[in-house]
This record gives structure tokens, sequence and C-alpha cells, in this order.
């Protein structure tokens, strides 16, 4: 069996593994179904309180659902890393030859699994309830893909700093993605920002992700190219800081939970 | 032909309080032994098996496993070797079944070979039932069948049998020696001696980061072949062990659950020693020779038993 066929298997089984515990735990199936109802719901109908423009129903619902995207992707990975990590079973893990990067792929077709139920329901109750109907599929859907790019890359931030930190990355992987939610403009443009951190946001993959999901609606500018290149950037830093973090984890001896 | 070959690994855990953990360590594992590593809590046990098993760098010295420089090769090194230990936690809610399923698509072994280990460790019955509702020594059982779904090359085996009652580590023993007849190479750290008599080739001692002693058991306890063991039933006050370390011809006081152990020089040393019991009106049940064994190479060695933690 050649690498590319045993790395599938791994990536496959980090995949498995995430199946297998959302099937078991009904607290993660809240993560499809109940916990994302619940913000849709608040922002569509706390934004239609206010106006009747389709528009801002639809930045609502195509924002909302971007942010899932990114949100799944970069958690499933860190959550697969993590649950091995308390449950004292890390060490069985890693002595495979796996690679960190894996857990990133096994995550990624998850949370494909687990958008595709959302993209439903958030599209779906936006067309019943608010008539928002999605106008150009193709450019959406290639906002969206921006969407599990950017995720990705936090995905792999958030190995490097789970490597690191253990049992106490959880306050920083879901505290950065929130930092970065507010400076990326999800719901409104960066230009209500000030002159330095509207410089910021710039730099930011998911500024850019999000003002091509604001394009189909005619509320940001198509620019693709500035997107990949910060999604470039970003990502080749976030590798680089990972591969440091996972060497530092194992010269501290922070891969493993034995005594 | 060796199967692990550890060449003057040292390695200090930095900190506020830096940590020593191995220092200058050195051996060697022949292809198809069993090889006991013995020592007490925070004798550098676990720090090396994982330094053996790619999960922890060292800061000096090099390892080979399988004939593979670790850090050059660590993933060709971790397809030809797999890890049993004792106290393992387990991922709540999966059944036997879809955890081996997991380890094995990790290996990238066939499936049937998830059936083929939950035969061999005799948990085929077990197959859709919870792993963290296991007892112990199911879940031990179910942790070498992780162990072998790989048919690793080199075993590491921490304490499998710490915790469990005498059936089921006889039991795990059983194991064990099957699969080392089946020709895989086994590093089995252990607190209990008879069970490293009964499976290691060789055994090696280690004490504070360092290996103080090796050889086959025989050899090992041929150092206390002059000495004599004395076994006192009973718990003694902390302060009369002390007492007794300091009698002349002693060589060593350790105590466990059942009783306090000395080493001394000779017959000799008894009087002394049964004057200070008689002194101290200490409530004894039971004063006896015993046969020299490990536990007394040990304390002969480091003054310290290997039930004892260096903490």
């Amino acid at each position: 069996m050649n690498e590319l066929t045993l790395s599938s298997k791994r990536i496959l089984a980090h995949a498995y593994h995430i199946m297998v515990s959302a099937k078991r735990d009904a607290f993660r199936l809240f993560d499809v179904t109940l916990w994302p109802l619940v913000l849709f719901l608040s922002m569509t109908l706390f934004a239609g309180t206010f106006t009747t423009d389709p528009r801002t129903t639809g930045i609502v619902v195509l924002g909302a659902l971007g942010w899932r995207i990114i949100y799944h992707f970069q958690m499933e990975a860190v959550q697969l890393y993590m649950d091995n990590y308390w449950m004292g079973m890390i060490e069985h893990v890693m002595i495979s030859p796996v690679r960190w990067w894996e857990f990133i792929l096994g995550g990624a077709i998850s949370a494909v699994g687990k958008i595709a139920v959302i993209a439903l329901l958030f599209l779906g109750l936006g067309h019943l309830v608010f008539h928002f109907t999605v106008t150009n599929w193709g450019a959406t859907l290639i906002g969206f893909l921006a969407c599990a790019g950017c995720g990705l890359v936090l995905a792999v931030i958030s190995m490097g700093v789970s490597f690191l930190k253990r049992g106490d990355a959880f306050a920083f992987i879901f505290a950065f993605p929130d930092a970065i939610a507010v400076l990326s403009g999800v719901f409104y443009p960066v230009t209500v920002f000030p002159a330095p951190v509207r410089l910021l946001a710039e730099t930011l993959p998911t500024t850019h992700a999000f003002d091509l999901l604001k394009a189909t609606l005619g509320m940001a500018e198509w620019q693709p190219l500035r997107y990949l290149a910060t999604l470039a950037v970003w990502l080749v830093l976030a590798v680089l800081f990972t591969s440091w973090a996972l060497r530092r984890a194992r010269r501290q001896g922070r891969l493993v939970k034995m005594k | 032909m060796h199967a692990v070959v550890a060449r003057n690994v040292s390695k200090t855990f930095r900190g506020k309080r830096p940590v020593a953990a191995l220092t200058g360590v050195n051996l060697a594992i022949r292809e198809g032994e069993i090889y006991g590593l013995l020592g007490p809590n925070g004798a550098g046990k676990t720090t090396l098996i994982t330094i053996l098993i790619g999960l922890t760098t060292q800061d000096q010295g090099t390892v080979e496993v399988c004939g593979l420089d670790i850090q050059r090769h660590l993933h060709e090194v971790q397809r030809q070797v797999n890890l049993v230990r004792g106290f393992s936690g387990v991922l709540e809610k999966f059944t036997t079944w879809e955890l081996l399923t997991y380890y094995a698509l990790l290996y990238g072994v066939p499936r049937s070979r998830v059936e083929e280990v939950m035969a061999l460790t005799g948990i085929s019955g077990k197959r859709d039932a919870q792993v963290a509702l296991f007892s112990s020594g199911w879940r031990q059982r179910f942790f070498i069948a992780k162990g072998i779904i790989n048919r690793p090359k080199v075993l590491f085996m921490d304490e499998p049998t710490v915790g469990l009652d005498v059936d089921a580590a006889l039991a795990v023993r059983d194991i064990i020696s099957d699969l080392n007849r089946q020709g895989c190479t086994i590093l089995l750290t252990t607190h209990y001696m008879r069970e490293a008599e009964e499976l290691c080739d060789r055994i090696s001692l280690i004490a504070e980061g360092r290996i103080v002693a090796e050889g086959t058991a025989a050899a090992l306890k041929d150092q206390v072949k002059d000495e004599e063991a004395i076994l006192i039933s009973g718990q003694l006050d902390p302060q009369l062990r002390v007492q007794l370390g300091q009698v002349p011809g002693v060589l060593g006081v350790t105590q466990d659950e059942t009783g306090c152990r000395l080493l001394v020089r000779d017959h000799g040393a008894m009087r002394p020693v049964l004057r200070s019991l008689l002194d101290s009106k200490a409530i004894l049940e039971s004063i006896k020779f015993d046969e020299p064994s490990l536990e007394d190479v040990f304390l002969k060695l480091t003054q310290r038993g290997l039930e004892q933690g260096d903490e």
C-alpha cells in the first residue's frame, strides 16, 4: 500500500471517529441543529423587525451560514484531537504514523456533512420565512468555499495551539475566531472601522471571503484575488507555526498524557 | 540484531524547576526478547518509553528502533511499533469494534484484522459493548488488541497489569508470552518483581533517570547472593524504619502494604535489628528470612524500594 493510500485511510479514520462521536452524543447533534437554528432565527428575526430590504435578510442568511462553515472547518479536527487528549488516549493516536494535517482533512470531511445539514436548514428557512433566494449559485458557492478555506487556516493554527497548550487550548480556539469575526465584517462593511483597524481587517482572508458573499448581493466588490493572496499568506504562516508547535510539543513531552 | 538501541539518552524537562528525567541512558533490546524495565514511580520509565516511541524527543543521544533512527524516520518506525499501557483512559460511547476500526484505519490494515485481534485477545464476545464500561481486565485486553492491530515488531507495554486482579493479570501475562512466542519484541515496564522474573529475558533497573543495573533476573539476583533479606509483617512507624536503616549491617529498608523488608549484610545484623524492634514496642505479626529478590538488588544499589516514588 503506498503512502497516499495510507494517508487517505488515516484521513477517513478521523472522519469516522467524529461521525461515531456525533452519532452517540446528543449535545454534538445540537451543533448542527439547535445552536445554528437559535443563531439563525435570532439574527434574521431581529433584522426583519427593522427592515424589509431583502439584501439585509440575504446578508444575515449568507453571513450566518458562512460563519458556521468557518466554525465547523476549524473545530472538527481540534475537537477530535482534544477528545483523545481529555480521555487519556492521545498517545495511542500519536504513536500511529499520523500526520497533523490528516486530522484537519478528516475534520473537513465531517465538516462538509454537517454544513450540508445546516445549509439546508438556513437556506430552506430563509426561503420559507423570509422569501430569500440565492440568485447566483456559482458565485455563492465560491463564497462558501472561500469561508471553508478560512476555516482550514484557523484549523491549522488551532492544531498548533492544541499541541502546545493541550487542555488549555480551547480558550484560545474559541476566542481567536470570535475576534476575527468582529474584524471581518460578517454582517457589515469593514469601512465602519477607523483606518488602522480597517487596515488590519484587510489583512484577514475572512474579510475578503465575506466580501465575496456580499458581492453576490451587490453589497461588495467581487475580488477573489485579494482573498487568495491573504489566504496564501495566512496559510503559509499557519503551517510554519503548527510545524514549529509540533516540534516544540514533542520536545516538551506534550503529545502524551502518560504519568 | 537489536530491535531497540538507546545510546547516551538524556532528557531534562525545562520550566521553573527543571527536572532531569533521564541521564545517559544506554540500552539494547535484542529482537524477539521480552525486556523488563523496573523502577519506582518517577524513575524515568515512562519518559524513556515516550522517547523510544517517538512522542518525546531526547535532548542528547540517539535512539534506533527496528534499525532506524527515530528522529529521522519517525513515521517508518511508528508503523512497526505500538503501545499498551495500564490505567489508560478510553473514549466514551465507542464500542470495541468501532474503536479498533479507528485504529485499523490509522495503520492502514484491513478491517478483517479487527476480528482477528479480538479473537486473539478473547474479546470477540464484547464486540458491540462500550469499552468505557469494561472492567479493568477486559479493558486491558482491549488495549492489547489495539496494541497488536498493526502486527508490531516491537510492542511497548507500560505497566500492563497494574490494577488488575490476579486472574486478569495472569490472562494478560499469558497473552504477552504468546505474542513473544510469535516473534514480537516486548519492552515491559512493571512494578511487579515476580512478573518481571517470570516474563522477562533481561531486566534493567532504573532509578532517578539512570540505569543502575542490567542483566537476567538470575544474574541480577547474584549481586545479593551474600546478603540476607528480613521480612517483617505489619506496618512500622516511619521513624522506626529510619532507625532500622541506621543499624550497622542494614543495607536498606523498604515498606509496602504487606510489611517491611530489610536487606542486611549477613545474619550478624539480626541481633541489633531485633533489639531495635523490641525497644520500639512495635506490634509485629511475624519476622522471617526471605529469598533475595530483584527488590533487594534495587535496594542494595539505590537504598530505596521499587514501590517508593522518587518524588
